[in-house]
């Protein structure tokens, strides 16, 4: 009996130390990463260069928090990138074009995110299609349609951006704080209404939710939408952050948001994850990363091996934590 | 206290052709407990879903508190003052206690935000009331053990004001401190005026814990008698005293030595040490109710579910690891209950089918890659035939558009066809017309007569009297009884040791 006993002692410690490797164990990697790069490079850990990765962040940050929504109700959106860069465009255009104020511009921007959420929506809801497919189809039309508005030119922007992106405040670029509304408000909305609670509830079980009395489908939808949005923003930022959207604009971005979503704490099987500061943690370190990378003077290739390795770690944690998970 | 809380009148209910409930009526007084006991399949539950709104029922009355009432939906049962205690739990495991009891009405303001303090108190208040005060609001419940889940769960069915409260097998999942708790709740909802009807398989629970009990068998109720005046010899009599309808094949065998044996079967949190054997040529039966663990045991020694300690051992030598993949290897056969999702590739033929378990048998002379159709064809037909399965063309009819007892006789083939020399059948007849089922029995007893030693797990006592040289009976995860064919086979013995041994 004692042995037992002992036996079950050893096997909950070893499962123990396998849940904190689970939990922990991707950031310490990261960590381990970031002390490498300054070792390597001491410049890396100064104010400038923090600033700097901070605003990088914030960009894609932004797209991240509607990123969370889609993974909380678990499903996922491919589109993202080419949502920002379709968007830019139609920013873009109404700026250079007809002269609009930059904030038409945005606005413009967050309705083209929204009607490429809502499609991408309106499909996995109410036609079931799986959202991978779904979104790989709307990444792939998105894109085209980018391609075909500028001609497969560099579109430059006017120079009305410009004060945006060199805006501060206190030192910090204006970037800095949208990205930190939009995390708040996406915090508020997530924990403190009953709409927030609903879309944890539909990603934990969705037919459940229904059996509930909540609207499943729809609770669903507006998930695609505010994540839809938040790329229109996101992309129209970017594009005033650059100066410049060129053909390549944000290719490869999907999987900087997707695999920061999961180091942050989402997950691809639904109902988990914290905006805040989930999204912030899970975007910065990534482009600290990327950022370290780059002063290093590694090669773009490395750059893209890497991509590739942390959403492969990242959602192979996450594929092993949720085994060991009751539902 | 006497008044009628609900009152059903002749109740009936078919789906298609298939009458599940015949003639329903019962009576439920005001404060009191009903227990409602009966088989698997005798129509609890969908007496329970029709009370509940799910079903409409076809004719008949339904009174609650002396008004005519009609759900049409889940929601109007809940308005009506009708709640449920489910045996599946349907709780967000993700959320905490007070989230899930406020999913889908939570107080807020007028910016949206919920006021969780409210949310807060009146969670505590409502813990409180089910005595489950030490679930603190917050906690989430994938963090709680199965007892407090249940606790929560019956938090929940009392948000909104209940007065009749149904429990359906609330205990499967409970340790025996949480199953006492639980009764002193339903205790203290009963001294509150709800009346509670009490579905479960444990005659003593239902002995220990209720003011009536009411039995159930083939959509009909059968009695209904105050608590005290009723002997557990009676209700389980009434529980299965069905005619015997069926015939059953039989046939010249004989018995051999002890061929397959699973020793001392360990299952965290379920199994503790459960043995048993099978000789060869021999068919045993394993009955249980639902719950009692058949299924998983099954599942167990063919290494679905995980395996703590225990050792499979057939013909002397131990199966290991106990693995599926090892477990056909070394001829053992599962055929499971549901077919159409685990055990057919529906859209595919029955040729497909039948030799997709013995592919490597059926390759083209001594090469690895390209299969022998006409093997693959010959195979077919001789299990079609064998078998007798009908089909217009085993090459051309898709398994999908078979009748329930052919498709199961397709699965048989394609187990048969490997030449398994240990088959485990769990719930063989399931969803299978009479005719199709005497078909299967002899498929059944045929396999025993070229030595096969046979697992057989059925919800039907009559059946496994029928086709089965000995019975064992399940009972919360251990064998709690064994008869033997011409000694002592008895339906109400065998329910005795089903609903958990002496009352």
């Amino acid at each position: 009996m004692e042995k037992v006993t002992a036996r079950a002692g050893k096997a909950a410690e070893g499962k123990r130390a396998k849940e904190l490797f689970m939990d922990y164990g991707i950031y310490v990697i990261l960590a381990a990463m970031i002390v490498f790069f300054t070792v390597q490079k001491p410049n890396f850990l100064t104010i400038s260069n923090i600033l700097l990765i901070l605003r990088t962040s914030s960009v894609l940050g932004i797209a991240c928090v509607g990123m969370f929504f889609v993974l909380i109700v678990a499903g996922i959106d491919i589109s993202v990138s080419m949502n920002m860069y379709i968007s830019a465009v139609v920013g873009g255009t109404l700026l250079n074009n007809m002269g609009m104020p930059l904030i038409v511009c945005f606005i413009a921007s967050c309705l083209c995110g929204l009607v490429i959420g809502a499609i991408n929506g309106f499909f996995v809801t109410k036609v079931k299609i799986v959202p991978f497919i779904v979104t790989l189809a709307t990444y792939s039309v998105a894109r085209g349609m980018a391609l075909f508005l500028t001609n497969q030119q560099m579109m430059f922007l006017d120079n009305k951006v410009m004060g945006l992106a060199s805006a501060k405040f206190l030192g910090i670029s204006a970037f800095v704080f949208i990205f930190l509304a939009v995390v708040i408000i996406a915090h508020i909305v997530l924990t403190c209404t009953q709409f927030g609670r609903q879309l944890y509830a539909c990603g934990n079980n969705l037919q459940g939710a229904n059996k509930m009395g909540i609207n499943g489908p729809r609770t669903v939808w507006f998930a695609y939408m505010i994540c839809g949005t938040l790329c229109g923003i996101a992309g129209m930022l970017s594009a005033c952050n650059l100066g410049v959207i060129n053909p390549n604009f944000s290719q490869g971005d999907e999987f900087v948001v997707i695999s920061s979503s999961i180091i942050g704490g989402a997950s691809l099987f639904g109902g988990k994850g914290r905006v805040f500061p989930g999204a912030i943690i899970g975007i910065v370190m990534v482009q600290a990363i990327i950022n370290g990378l780059t002063m290093i003077g590694a090669s773009a290739y490395v750059y893209t091996i890497f991509r590739g390795v942390i959403i492969f770690l990242a959602v192979m944690v996450d594929s092993i934590k949720f085994s060991g998970e009751i539902r | 206290m006497s008044e009628i809380a609900l009152e059903l009148k002749h109740i009936t209910k078919s789906f298609g052709d298939v009458q599940v409930l015949k003639d329903i009526t019962l009576t439920l007084k005001k404060g009191h407990t009903l227990g409602l006991v009966g088989e698997n399949g005798a129509g609890k539950s969908t007496m329970m879903n029709v009370l509940g709104g799910i079903y409409q029922k076809n004719s008949g009355e339904i009174f609650l508190d002396g008004k005519e009432y009609t759900p049409a939906s889940p929601k109007d049962a809940g308005a009506s003052g009708i709640a449920f205690v489910q045996q599946e739990l349907n709780l967000f495991t993700n959320l905490s206690v007070t989230e899930n009891l406020f999913i889908t009405d939570m107080p807020k303001n007028k910016l949206g935000i919920v006021n969780r303090r409210e949310m807060r108190r009146t969670v505590e208040e409502k813990l409180k009331e089910v005595g489950a005060e030490e679930i603190s609001p917050e906690t989430i419940i994938a963090s709680l053990p199965m007892g407090q889940r249940q606790l929560v769960e019956i938090t929940k069915s009392i948000m909104a004001e209940a007065k009749i409260i149904i429990f359906d097998e609330p205990t499967t999942s409970l340790s025996n401190t949480e199953k006492e708790k639980l009764f002193g709740i339903i205790n203290k909802m009963k001294e509150q005026g709800k009346s509670i009807i009490f579905i479960s398989h444990i005659l003593e629970d239902v002995f220990t814990h209720t003011d009536e009990i009411a039995v159930l068998r083939d959509g009909e109720i059968i009695s209904q008698r105050k608590t005290s005046e009723a002997d557990a010899a009676t209700i389980i009599k009434e529980m299965v005293g069905r005619e015997l309808t069926n015939i059953y094949p039989t046939c010249e065998k004989t018995i051999g030595e002890v061929v397959f044996e699973t020793k001392d079967i360990c299952q965290e949190g379920r199994f503790d040490k459960v043995s048993l054997s099978v000789r060869e040529g021999e068919i045993v039966g394993i009955f249980g109710l639902m719950g009692a663990g058949r299924t998983e045991y099954l599942r167990c020694i063919f290494g679905l579910d995980p395996m703590s300690s225990g050792e499979v051992i057939y013909r002397g030598k131990r199966i290991q690891p106990v693995e599926p993949e090892n477990c056909i290897e070394n001829g053992m056969a599962l055929i499971t209950e549901n077919r159409r999702e685990e055990g057919l590739l529906l859209p595919k033929t029955l040729r497909e089918n039948i030799v997709l378990s013995s592919l490597k048998s059926h390759r083209k002379g001594n090469g690895r890659f390209f299969m022998n159709a006409g093997k693959e064809r010959e195979s077919t037909a001789k299990m079609t035939e064998e078998l007798r399965i009908k089909t217009f063309d085993p090459n051309e009819q898709t398994a999908g558009t078979l009748s329930g007892g052919n498709q199961q006789k397709v699965v048989f083939a394609k187990w048969v066809l490997s030449d398994p020399r240990v088959f485990l059948l769990d719930e063989p007849t399931k969803g299978v017309d009479v005719g199709a089922k005497y078909e299967i029995y002899t498929i059944i007893q045929d396999l025993a007569k070229q030595k096969s030693a046979v697992i057989m797990v059925s919800s039907e006592v009559e059946e496994l009297m029928g086709v089965c040289d000995r019975i064992l009976v399940m009972n919360n995860n251990r064998f709690t009884g064994e008869l033997t064919k011409d000694e002592d086979y008895s339906a109400e013995e065998i329910m005795k040791y089903a609903v958990g041994g002496a009352v």
